[in-house]
């Protein structure tokens, strides 16, 4: 047996959490879930921002999480940049929650990969290095979508939630 | 870990918790297992794990 692994969302003023999302689309709207045909993003414009984090709500066996990795494979349009924390050197630790907005991202100030980074891009407990050694969390994920006045509807991407598990 | 709010919706049934823990501990009613239960997250999530446990196996 493994791990299980869950991604949650956090959206509002409250941080309201919702646990096991179903997808991560980008929107015009800060809700979790979202349909992104029905929340379209204004060309120019910037999404939401997303929070997320990955919670290990069983170990299954395993003794610790660690080493976890994000990036985005498929093809946006133009010149639109999915931004993101996720970074591989100066990390700048865990992000304390701010409701999501749609002006440029502050904390969202990084180009998200497009292939597996070398090393941990999101850390544990403020650390690339950090683990999990019991059921928790990891620091928030933060990504925002940033649209060209060119851009054309119809972009798909795939993000990638990488981690290590040891036995 | 930062988090201000421990209210939490599940994500399949949309039930909403009070806390995290009664979030890990109750039976999904559209699941039909509990969040800690790898069949919460359907059968590609199983597939994925299954996946891993044989790399593993074959690393060691």
């Amino acid at each position: 047996m493994a791990a299980t692994i869950q991604i949650n969302e956090f959206n509002g003023a409250g941080e309201t959490k919702t646990a096991n999302i179903t997808n991560s689309n980008l929107g015009s709207v800060d809700a979790v879930n979202l349909s992104a045909s029905a929340n379209p993003i204004v060309a120019g414009d910037n999404s939401y921002e997303k929070w997320q984090k990955i919670e290990v709500t069983a170990l299954g066996g395993s003794t610790s999480i660690d080493n976890l990795k994000t990036w985005m494979t498929g093809s946006l349009s133009g010149s639109d940049a999915l931004k993101t924390n996720a970074r591989e050197t100066t990390y700048g630790g865990s992000e304390t929650y701010a409701t999501p907005v749609a002006t440029t991202s502050t904390p969202a100030d990084q180009t998200m990969p497009t292939s597996e980074p070398t090393g941990a891009n999101l850390g544990i407990g403020g650390s690339l290095t950090g683990s999990l050694t019991a059921t928790g969390s990891s620091d928030y994920l933060v990504m925002q979508l940033q649209t060209d006045a060119a851009t054309t509807a119809g972009a798909t991407l795939t993000i990638h939630y990488q981690y290590d598990e040891t036995a | 870990m930062n988090e201000k709010s421990e209210k939490v919706t599940c994500g399949r049934c949309l039930i909403i918790f009070d806390t995290n823990d009664d979030y890990l501990e109750h039976t999904c009613n559209e699941t039909g297992y509990t969040p800690r239960d790898p069949e919460h997250f359907g059968s590609q999530f199983i597939n994925v794990q299954k996946a891993s446990v044989e790399r593993g196996q074959l690393k060691k």
